[in-house]
């Protein structure tokens, strides 16, 4: 856990090397999210609700969002790395190490708009007064779970790359895909889209299902939570790992600082 | 000048022949404006059932956002390409070229767009046939909307070169096209027309050169007046001509300062 501990942190520091950058990064990712959330207050001063869904939730469901795009951006943003380290074959590197391949690759690149990100999920936390109230650890337990389902779908998509060559389109669009339908209520979807969001593609359980159980917490909708959480973990693994098998080693010669 | 006139032809070529051999991009791409359409079907069914009062229909909102997403999803991101021959320092050789350095940019870029652009139209439009069961209200109006899309998407490429070439000052300009895609999306009408905006925003938005790119196109799904097709076209050229003398007065600062 240590050596872990010890590369997020050289990956947080190299990110910093461009102060300017960094800070830019950070302040304009802030901005970027205000001016996109700024949509639902233009939605919401022509209705007051949207399926049964007010402003104040979608803050509440965007908050979520926020927190776990920036945790999994600070932390875990390697995942993007996948298609190049397979197509250049400077996987080896990663292989020759005595430590959890995976693990290395997802926590080998820090993306500081992370913090922009939660700067926002902070203002909206507040602005929808989810935090005054008395949920607070079941909020970060979802934060945390959000975190976990994000990053193996991401995981799931990047791995495409084991078996197409040149994927890092439709990986790129199938990450984006998921960020997009996350962040609009459950309750527009309708018909077979309803269906994909709740089984195949299950990207109502980044935040919209969380609200849902934040303010009437079921029995049913807790243990499909959990349930999808740990087929899409186990899913992750499991795809990574066979595409791992079918990685061809490059003859690359580098020297890696991390 | 016609020497200058076959270069940029050539040019046009290399973008066209790239995109069309590219096949995962193009199909990635049309994945992804399915999945957006097919958020916004339903966002706007949602929003017209909680009571929203407009004489048009979802339809037309999904024609409306389709041909927004067109001038989009054609448009290649530019900002990062010139970003990196200008950090690695690639640019240099490209200066001592028989064409202006933007150019080598701007009308590869200009061919992958129109490649996107017709395959995009295409499916998107077979999609949206699919998703509303009609062709919209005035069909004149789209027809000469999607007219007018590759040179709403001309001008939006000028802007992102422009954007590009700052990162010779500021190092890392992708924070700037973070801010100007997300302005592009409120001040350009992407999701909500600017005629459903409140009146203190309307003005911001007629003034900035998104709505011309956007909604100035879009809009014409709403309407099958002549004059409103010659404004939108008057419109586009004139921020077309300020782009463009933005852009060439960048990169003869970047070449004098080098």
């Amino acid at each position: 856990m240590k050596t872990y501990i010890a590369l997020i942190l050289a990956n947080l520091n190299s990110s910093m090397t461009h102060r300017t950058s960094f800070f830019l990064r950070v302040f304009m990712m802030f901005i970027n999210n205000i001016i996109f959330f700024s949509l639902w207050f233009l939605l919401y001063s022509n209705v007051e609700e949207i399926n049964g869904w007010n402003l104040k939730e979608v803050m509440m469901l965007y908050g979520i969002l926020y927190f776990s795009f920036g945790f999994n951006s600070l932390l875990f943003h390697g995942f993007t790395r996948i298609p190049e380290l397979v197509r250049t074959g400077a996987l080896d590197v990663y292989l020759l190490r005595p430590k959890n391949v995976l693990f290395q690759i997802i926590t080998s690149k820090c993306e500081p708009f992370g913090f922009g990100d939660i700067f926002t999920g902070i203002i909206h936390f507040l602005l929808s007064g989810v935090l005054i109230s008395n949920s607070n650890i079941l909020l970060f337990y979802f934060i945390l779970g959000g975190m976990l389902i994000e990053l193996s779908l991401s995981i799931i998509f990047f791995s495409i790359a084991f078996w197409i060559e040149h994927s890092d389109d439709i990986s790129s669009k199938l990450y984006e895909s998921m960020l997009s339908l996350s962040m609009y209520p459950d309750s527009i979807y309708k018909g077979v889209t309803k269906i994909i969001v709740f089984t195949i593609f299950p990207v109502v359980f980044l935040g919209a299902i969380p609200i849902r159980l934040l303010q009437e917490p079921t029995i049913l909708f807790l243990i499909w939570y959990h349930l999808v959480a740990i087929v899409l973990v186990s899913l992750a693994v499991t795809i990574f790992y066979r595409g791992l098998k079918r990685y061809e080693s490059g003859n690359l010669f580098s020297v890696f600082g991390n | 000048m016609i020497q200058n006139l076959s270069l940029i032809v050539e040019l046009i070529k290399i973008g066209i022949k790239r995109e069309i051999f590219n096949a995962s991009s193009l199909l990635s791409q049309t994945c992804f404006l399915f999945v957006l359409i097919l958020i916004f079907s339903h966002l706007w069914d949602a929003v017209l059932q909680s009571g929203l009062k407009t004489v048009y229909t979802s339809s037309d909102f999904v024609w409306y956002f389709f041909v927004n997403e067109l001038v989009l999803l054609s448009t290649p991101i530019v900002v990062k390409t010139i970003q990196e021959d200008i950090q690695t320092g690639d640019f240099e050789q490209k200066l001592i070229k028989p064409i202006f350095y933007p150019s080598f940019f701007f009308f590869q870029a200009f061919g992958t767009a129109l490649v996107r652009y017709v395959f995009l139209m295409v499916l998107g439009t077979l999609f949206c046939l699919l998703i509303n069961q009609a062709l919209p209200n005035n069909t004149l109006g789209f027809i000469s909307a999607l007219f007018l899309v590759p040179v709403s998407i001309g001008v939006y490429l000028c802007i992102l070169t422009c954007i590009g070439l700052l990162a010779y000052w500021i190092f890392d300009s992708t924070p700037i096209y973070w801010l100007i895609s997300k302005a592009t999306f409120i001040l350009g009408g992407l999701f909500i027309p600017i005629f459903l905006y409140p009146l203190w925003l309307k003005i911001p938005c007629y003034v900035a050169p998104f709505s011309a790119i956007l909604f100035g196109v879009s809009s014409l799904v709403f309407t099958d007046q002549l004059t409103k097709v010659v404004t939108s076209f008057g419109l586009l050229i004139f921020w077309g001509s300020v782009a463009f003398y933005c852009l060439r007065k960048l990169a003869l600062l970047l070449i004098q300062k080098r």
